[in-house]
């Protein structure tokens, strides 16, 4: 490993550390008396759930030398888990909050959103691992595309729907399986935006705009639906939402994304 | 009664309220030293209306009596108290603790039905002003955020059409955090109404005005900011001493 590699590597082991052991201290230690632990379970199984993704997608699709290469496929998991670590951190700062929600409230349905976004992170990264490329920074640039993409996606879906309150508030269960899915629908097709060989930043830019609009596509889809699909009070009515038709839609889109785009080049 | 039974008395499993208690004071009772059980509990005159539910915003251990008063008549009071304790603590909360304790007999030797309206219990000090959090303090400061009370479909679906807040403030807006939750609440159609407890008068209609940040993703975030967390759940920790080096 080069230099950089090394300082690349060291970094990304720290940055891991320190946010999955924050991770799992709140998962089980944090406020105990008094609350419900199934919740917690979804949430402590997640990490390892994402360090599989990154492990076996490395395997399968990346560049050669990375999955020969027992020294390259840690590098780029650590990086990886460094990766959704950090970045989970900003989902409070965009309504949805392990330790708040999940921890202290035993909100499933937010428990159910949260593994989804922790996926659809996942996702976004290992597409940046996808392909040849000359170097760690590239998976770093291309994995920033598409996770600036993820992000904006969820702040126009959570502003024009109030989903945040539906799962937070309501504590609509159905509402944190969809939310689950179009994060990992989001993830799917962003992923493959940015996976491929690597040209120059941009290539990459002109592949993202051609490969990842379906993600407007699903944007446009998921707000009318969600905005239906809101809990209203009405006498007799059920307060839970619908989850499993809306959810395979959302991955059905991204499913046929991937189909019709097919193998990076 | 250990500190688990005495959650389970405020917050029994059968009542449709409980999952909004806040069980952070009671992780510290075994610390406390309970009231003598004949400390005299208060009444106040409030009608039981199954369509109403209360929220009690008054200052420390008041807050526990009214609640009680109010289950005598028939409400269920639902302890929101989020905040740990210690000795030294910026928001004195022990006297609370020692209501929530002394009230614990009293509760269940009412057997209230599990459809009994909710009182939701605040202390209104919640936000500290009377002690700084100093170095060295034990800074339990807290706030309420819409997610810690029910929302408007799920009062509704239990029959509750309006809300009755119990306040001691001089003008009859609520403190900002709670704003967020009444405004909510107002604007999805619940009737709001207030009440100061010092004013021998009916309560009169309420209209929250828009509280800063009102339904921003980041409301959370930046209203925590200052705020200490507890490792036991709630807020409060101690706040560090300066480093005394200076490089």
């Amino acid at each position: 490993m080069s230099e950089d590699e090394v300082f690349a590597l060291i970094v990304s082991v720290i940055a891991s550390l320190v946010c999955w052991v924050i991770w799992y201290r709140d998962c089980l230690f944090v406020a105990r008396f008094g609350n419900p632990t199934s919740c917690r379970t979804r949430l402590s199984s997640m990490p390892v759930v994402c360090l599989g993704l990154f492990y076996l997608s490395l395997r399968l699709w990346a560049s050669h030398d990375v999955r020969d290469s027992f020294t390259y496929l840690g590098f780029y998991t650590v990086m990886g888990m460094a990766w959704v670590g950090v970045f989970q951190k900003l989902l409070p700062w965009f309504g949805l909050c392990a330790r708040d929600d999940v921890v202290e409230r035993g909100n499933s349905a937010a428990a159910t959103a949260i593994a989804g976004a922790l996926i659809g992170l996942t996702l976004c990264f290992t597409g940046g691992n996808m392909g040849d490329g000359p170097g760690w920074w590239v998976v770093v640039f291309s994995g920033g595309l598409s996770t600036v993409a993820f992000f904006a996606a969820w702040m126009l879906v959570a502003r024009a729907t109030g989903l945040v309150d539906t799962i937070t508030i309501e504590r609509d269960s159905g509402a944190g399986v969809r939310t689950a899915a179009f994060f990992v629908a989001a993830g799917l097709i962003l992923g493959r935006a940015v996976a491929g060989d690597w040209v120059s930043a941009g290539a990459t830019m002109e592949d993202f705009a051609i490969l990842a609009w379906p993600v407007v596509l699903l944007v446009a889809i998921v707000i009318p639906i969600e905005r239906k699909l809101k809990p209203r009070f009405h006498v007799g009515g059920a307060l839970e939402s619908p989850a499993l038709m809306p959810a395979a839609l959302y991955l059905g889109l991204a499913v046929t994304v991937l189909v019709v785009a097919g193998f990076w080049k | 009664m250990n500190r688990l039974e005495l959650f389970k008395t405020w917050a029994p499993p059968q009542s449709k309220w409980s999952r909004w208690a806040k069980p952070a004071l009671f992780a510290e009772m075994n610390v406390l030293q309970p009231l003598p059980q004949d400390a005299p509990v208060p009444r106040i005159d409030v009608a039981n209306d199954a369509g109403t539910a209360v929220i009690v915003d008054l200052p420390g251990a008041q807050s526990v009596q009214v609640g009680l008063a109010l289950a005598q008549d028939g409400y269920r009071p639902v302890p929101l108290f989020n905040s740990a304790y210690q000795g030294w603590a910026v928001v004195s909360v022990e006297g609370i603790a020692q209501w929530l304790a002394r009230g614990a007999n009293m509760l269940s030797g009412l057997s209230l039905p599990p459809e009994a309206p909710p009182a939701f219990l605040l202390d209104s000090k919640r936000k500290g002003g009377e002690v700084l959090p100093m170095p060295g303090k034990f800074d339990n400061r807290w706030v309420v955020f819409p997610q810690d009370f029910p929302s408007y479909n799920y009062l509704m679906a239990n029959g509750i059409r309006r809300v009755l807040l119990f306040h001691d403030r001089s003008n009859a807006q609520p403190d900002c955090d709670l704003a967020h939750v009444l405004l909510r609440w107002q604007e999805a159609g619940l009737e709001l109404y207030e009440s100061r407890l010092s004013i021998d008068a009916p309560p009169a209609p309420m209209r929250v005005k828009k509280p800063s940040n009102f339904g921003t993703l980041w409301y959370r975030v930046l209203a925590m900011a200052g705020l200490r967390r507890n490792s036991a759940g709630g807020f409060g920790d101690v706040v560090p001493e300066p480093s005394s080096s200076h490089g």
